[in-house]
């Protein structure tokens, strides 16, 4: 039998809540660092990855209080938010290659 | 029986761990995640700083960053998985090369900055 969680989801949510907001700023700042390189792509490339910062502040902290065996608590939303911090990446290398 | 949620690889093994367990292990995953974003930020930023750095040594750092930067979702994902299968199958938890690579990697960026704000 599985002991009581305490404040672990508590704490698990407010860390999907902090890496979201760490995407919306970096998401932010890719026109105004990349506009150079990118253009009008940075745009696109913003819109990306502050929908996925909205997307784990979401599903974040619902999948942080859901019971843990719950069908969404899964590796789907861990994988955008690597695939996003994986594309924030290459943009960055990107605009460094420039 | 349902489907083994995604991904098979990972919730297909095992059993249901403490769940304490794999909230840090969610979190140890974030920990990695924000990592990334904050190396990448600062390669980026480095070019954009006001402090006069030779250029070849401002390039060489942030080029370090920004790897050291993608390497850490790469990490945070594996990683992840293999401390979830882990503490599905109740085994110790796998050792995480980036960890001690991290810190050697932060310091060379370090070094390569201050050689840049001396070199001329």
């Amino acid at each position: 039998m599985s002991p009581d969680a305490g404040l672990q989801p508590e704490r698990t949510s407010l860390a999907w809540q902090r890496t979201a907001l760490a995407l919306f700023v970096v998401g932010l700042a890719l026109p105004r660092f990349g506009w150079a390189q990118l253009g009008g792509w940075s745009w696109l490339a913003a819109a990306l990855v502050v929908a996925g910062g909205c997307l784990l502040a979401l599903r974040g902290r619902r999948r942080a209080l859901a019971p843990r065996a719950s069908p969404g608590v899964d590796g789907r939303l861990p994988l955008v938010a690597t695939l996003v911090t994986v594309l924030v990446g290459l943009l960055a290398a990107v605009l460094l290659a420039g | 029986m349902s489907e083994p949620r995604f991904p098979r690889s990972v919730y297909g093994r095992g059993d249901e761990p403490d769940a304490r367990f794999s909230l840090a292990n969610e979190r140890t995953f974030l920990a990695w995640i924000s990592a990334g974003l904050a190396l990448v930020s600062v390669g980026v930023g480095l070019e954009s700083l006001a402090v006069t750095l030779h250029p070849g040594y401002r390039l060489a750092a942030s080029v370090l960053l920004v790897l050291a930067g993608i390497a850490c979702p790469v990490q945070a994902w594996f990683g992840w998985a293999r401390a979830e299968v882990a503490l599905r199958e109740n085994r110790p938890l796998p050792f995480t090369p980036l960890l001690a690579a991290l810190p050697v990697l932060l310091v060379v960026a370090g070094v390569l900055v201050l050689l840049g704000l001396v070199v001329q």
